[in-house]
């Protein structure tokens, strides 16, 4: 099975997208990191690599925090 | 072994092939991880992550590979585990209005794209539990995706099968917890890929730090459900001179104690196990 982190492919095009003289997406909204994950997602799978984050980085992710916490911050911050 | 990260309430380490998960003793309130620790705590909650993943290892196959293979220092609080090639979905499962569900309801009358009737309140028991997804994003922050992103994101096959396994587990964990008395109101869950591809259940599995526990007989829509296991520390720290930001007090030993006992409790009363005081 071949994975690849999404989130990597968006910084290695963002990078890309530098070298050939663009401004990728100076200022990040959710709105945005939510589609260029889908999108770069969209763009393994098309290509027969299985979306997937790194094994360290998404145990790593998973144990950061307890999850409750996370939820009840994302709540009042009001990012809805 | 390797320290890959020291989280605010649990450790990893690499071992070789595998990774260990070692919960600690730590508590947080109010986002912020107070300094002193609940002695046993990591061992509760990992003793009911692992039976929570024996009892529903029908529905899917999780991570564990021994919780006996382990150092000394770290038995009962540790987890030897499989690398799984992670998913960047958080499944999330509701069957109670809280936390960010009940901001985007109160936003949208909606959560995840999932529309909901009107009228409900702050612990209201929702018609069905629903599959709120967020999607793990290194820029920016976890945000709500719709079941549509998640096909988008994994296949709509996996995508189905995320859904699947998570409202089973939800449904399986919340009702066998509320014959015993307690609410499970959400549930967090992360899945990842086996080296044959196969969808493992990674992370935890329905602890107080992935999920919400109320008593079910104190519970009352309308208003802030109290916590079954940190309340005490939460009511204490609440009538303190402290701005709720690091660093937070120290807890009295009474609270420590009070609030101990209330972790076994909660894991007698879920597990119908008695928690052996020596461990």
């Amino acid at each position: 099975m071949q994975c690849y982190d999404p989130n990597r492919l968006i910084d290695e095009v963002r990078e890309l997208l530098r070298e050939r003289g663009l401004d990728p997406a100076g200022s990040w909204t959710p709105e945005r990191a939510t589609l260029a994950t889908g999108g770069a997602a969209m763009l393994l799978r098309g290509l027969g690599v299985t979306p997937a984050m790194d094994p360290v980085e998404g145990v790593v992710r998973a144990a950061a925090e307890p999850w409750t916490d996370a939820d009840d911050r994302r709540a009042a911050s009001g990012r809805v | 072994m390797k320290l890959l990260h020291s989280g605010k309430v649990r450790d990893v380490y690499a071992d070789g092939a595998d990774v260990i998960l070692v919960a600690s003793d730590r508590v947080s309130v109010y986002d912020v991880v107070l300094p002193t620790p609940i002695p046993d705590k990591g061992k509760i909650l990992t003793q009911l992550s692992l039976w929570w993943f024996g009892l529903l290892s029908d529905v899917c196959p999780n991570h564990v590979i021994s919780a006996d293979d382990v150092p000394p220092e770290w038995s009962g609080r540790a987890i030897r585990c499989q690398r799984l090639e992670m998913l960047q979905v958080e499944c999330i499962a509701r069957g109670y209005l809280a936390g960010l569900g009940l901001a985007e309801y109160r936003s949208h009358g909606s959560v995840s794209g999932v529309p909901l009737p009107g009228g409900l309140a702050e612990g209201s028991q929702l018609p069905a539990p629903i599959f709120t997804p967020t999607t793990k994003a290194t820029v920016g922050h976890d945000e709500f995706i719709t079941f549509a992103d998640v096909a988008a994101d994994v296949g709509a096959e996996v995508g189905g099968q995320l859904r699947e396994i998570t409202l089973e587990i939800y449904r399986r964990g919340a009702a066998l917890a509320a014959r015993r008395g307690i609410i499970i109101a959400d549930t967090k869950l992360e899945f990842g890929r086996g080296a044959d591809g196969t969808l493992v259940l990674g992370d935890e599995l329905l602890t107080s730090d992935s999920s919400r526990f109320w008593p079910a007989d104190g519970w009352q829509p309308g208003r802030t459900q109290y916590a079954l296991d940190k309340q005490f520390v939460r009511d204490w720290s609440s009538g303190l001179d402290w701005d709720r930001t690091p660093p937070g007090p120290p807890i009295p030993d009474q609270i420590v104690e009070a609030t101990r006992a209330r972790y076994v409790t909660v894991y007698e009363q879920l597990t119908g196990l008695s928690w052996p005081e020596e461990a």
